[in-house]
């Protein structure tokens, strides 16, 4: 509890950044759908880095091998259903975008979790980049 | 407003082999059915699945989760069999790895998009949007 007590709450305005591979942007085109589906990292929900981090940071978490862009999304623009729980200072989850919700059997819970995407990717703005990954490069499974 | 195709429409022969080999293969039939504009976007996608095929590690997602051979395949069976369609589609906006193991392609046309997720699994998701919102569905299992 002493611990989470240190964390920053959300404030309304807060920015926060989401990591974007490479492969998921070409502008002008806009972003793929597939930069807001969690993947087997995200048991605990989808990853976001709060603004303070700054873009260049919140890109280097990604393997050191790729390059990604950095989308920005304002508190306020979250979609109705969602909510933003904040794990440290520097990070924070959506917890009901996990992993588990998107490979759930049941219909309408994938569904939920492409509108959420396709929302969050349309609400994404001020995209920046390509940085480096300086992250570890995960073994091929 | 054109509809998508639909779901067993882009199904059918989709986990056929591909027998995709070169450009000429039907080039004439192509450009019977789509402008040239469209008949370059859909081949350069062709062209692109081709590259994955011989070299699938560009697929691999950021955590490490690779794209089968059969996945590839399929996506190469399925935008060469719609390329050849009588329905006119247009082509591909985007074809990206899903960042699952999958293949996810998505169509645009004005404020309608859809998309077809070919799943790590075997099985293949169809989602369609219209200005934004999530209007159909439809899940093989």
């Amino acid at each position: 509890m002493a611990e989470n007590s240190a964390i920053n709450p959300i404030l309304e305005d807060e920015v926060f950044y989401r990591r974007i591979s490479q492969v998921y942007y070409k502008p002008p085109s806009g972003i793929d759908r597939e930069a807001f589906l969690p993947t087997s990292a995200d048991t605990n929900g989808l990853s976001l880095s709060r603004g303070h981090v700054g873009q260049q940071k919140a890109a280097e978490s990604g393997r050191c091998d790729r390059e990604f862009y950095v989308g920005e999304i304002r508190a306020r623009d979250f979609p109705a259903g969602l909510s933003i729980v904040p794990d440290s200072n520097d990070h924070a989850l959506i917890p009901e975008m996990t992993y588990a919700a998107r490979k759930s059997n049941d219909k309408a819970t994938k569904d939920q979790l492409r509108q959420w995407a396709e929302t969050l990717r349309r609400r994404c703005t001020n995209i920046v980049g390509p940085y480096r990954g300086r992250g570890p490069i995960p073994e091929t499974r | 407003m054109a509809l998508a195709p639909s779901y067993s429409e882009l199904m059918i022969g989709s986990r056929t082999r591909s027998v995709v080999t070169t450009r000429a293969a039907d080039d004439r039939s192509l450009s019977t059915r789509q402008s040239l504009s469209e008949e370059k976007v859909w081949q350069k996608w062709i062209d692109e699945l081709l590259r994955w095929r011989e070299n699938p590690a560009i697929l691999e997602s950021d955590e490490g989760v690779a794209t089968s051979p059969v996945t590839i395949e399929s996506a190469i069976a399925m935008v060469w069999r719609l390329s050849k369609s009588d329905t006119p589609t247009p082509a591909p906006a985007a074809i990206v790895p899903d960042g699952d193991g999958g293949i996810a392609i998505h169509f645009r046309r004005g404020e309608l998009e859809w998309s077809v997720e070919l799943l790590a699994s075997g099985h293949a998701e169809m989602y369609t949007f219209a200005k934004g919102v999530l209007i159909s569905s439809d899940h093989l299992v």
